[in-house]
């Protein structure tokens, strides 16, 4: 009789062993699948690179003005970007990237003042030493003029794509830089910038730039101090 | 009684599972990137009386880039300057840098964002930072309200504010 309850026992405990082993196997596979989603999180292993790089994950904004260097006099012109990588961005140099460059010449200009654009591909470096903040860095917006609803400026050959070159060098806003240009060449990561007209823009006169390898989830102090430049009407 | 207990140890082991991999992925989502991207420039010319610390009000340019991410909090900036006259006759331009840090979306196409600003006056005193900051754009123009003072909105007759 003790022998029967024994081996009536002994299955049993073993049963138990394996339901064990089977929700220890769903707990690693749920936690080993968190971890592996963890790796592919913008924040989690962006590296700060060295060079722009079409696979660098990093968010690109900003808003402010520039003055546009022209004859018979300069030409003040407002900005605002947008650049960030699509979900389930895969990292294979194509430089995929999702966002809107908007500028607004406010000055009659023959060959148009305006630029509204979707953001097609982006390429983005990190700063090595950035911010308290967080931010830092430089980054390559280009969008696609040939899309339905865009306003690009004239040309004969019409322009395909705008290329914009961002700096975030400071948290005010000094000496951050936004640089726009004009391609024949359609939009692409690796925009051969022979086809792009002169760069228009520079150092930045009110504003700022923002580069950040992830959202700062709200965090972010902003500076309390002096951000904007004192300006002559 | 043994099938009543596998079962509940089951049941168990899977609810675990769900439990552990379901934040992880929440997480994700949240870190991505945002659900809405607010971009502008633009220019507007305001409605005749519309003044602010006693400066009257012309008109006024502004640039927007921020990120709205699915939980409210936002990253990006605004900025916006406005152009006036003051009492003694002089021209004067008030310059609004803003740091955004959450925002929201509303049925109407516009976007409130809020943050922390600066406000430089452009009268020779020195720039105010740290100032509380609200962003109201939307297509028909940008209301401000900084420190809590809420500024005369500016019509947008030039350019955009895009919400998407």
């Amino acid at each position: 009789m003790r022998d029967n309850r024994i081996t009536r026992r002994v299955p049993h405990s073993r049963a138990l062993w394996s339901l064990a082993a089977v929700a220890t196997m769903c707990i690693a596979v749920a936690a080993s699948a968190g971890v592996v989603q963890g790796r592919v999180t913008p924040g989690f292993e962006a590296p700060a690179s060295s060079v722009l790089s079409p696979d660098t994950i990093g968010l690109a904004t900003g808003g402010g003005t520039v003055t546009v260097t022209a004859v018979p006099q300069n030409i003040l012109a407002s900005f605002g970007i947008n650049g960030k990588r699509p979900t389930g961005f895969v990292q294979n140099g194509t430089g995929t990237a999702l966002g809107r460059i908007n500028y607004d010449k406010h000055a009659q200009v023959a060959a148009g003042r305006h630029v509204n654009v979707p953001v097609m591909f982006m390429t983005v470096e990190l700063s090595a030493a950035p911010s308290p903040n967080g931010t830092g860095g430089k980054a390559q917006l280009v969008g696609d003029c040939t899309q339905a609803n865009v306003e690009c400026p004239n040309n004969t050959p019409a322009f395909q794509s705008v290329l914009v070159y961002v700096e975030d060098n400071s948290d005010t806003g000094a000496n951050d830089k936004f640089q726009i240009q004009f391609c024949t060449d359609p939009a692409s990561a690796s925009l051969n910038q022979a086809t792009c007209s002169l760069a228009e823009g520079g150092p930045i006169r009110t504003g700022q730039i923002q580069i950040r390898p992830s959202p700062s989830g709200g965090t972010a102090m902003a500076p309390t101090h002096v951000a904007a430049p004192r300006l002559q009407p | 009684m043994t099938k009543r207990t596998l079962s509940a140890l089951f049941a168990t082991s899977i609810l675990l599972a769900v439990a552990l991999a379901l934040p992880s992925h929440g997480n994700q989502a949240a870190a991505v990137v945002g659900n809405s991207i607010v971009t502008g420039a633009g220019a507007g010319v305001f409605p005749a009386g519309a003044s602010f610390n006693s400066i009257e009000l012309a008109g006024g340019t502004f640039g927007i880039g921020a990120q709205i991410s699915s939980t409210g909090s936002a990253d990006g900036t605004l900025e916006a300057q406005f152009t006036g006259t003051s009492l003694i006759g002089l021209s004067q331009w008030i310059t609004i840098n803003g740091w955004i840090t959450s925002g929201t979306s509303n049925p109407d196409g516009s976007v409130t964002l809020n943050g922390t600003s600066t406000l430089d006056m452009g009268d020779g005193t020195p720039p105010t930072g740290g100032l509380a900051l609200v962003v109201n754009a939307g297509p028909t123009g940008i209301t401000l309200t900084v420190g809590g003072t809420t500024l005369p909105t500016l019509p947008k007759s030039d350019g955009w504010v895009i919400n998407e």
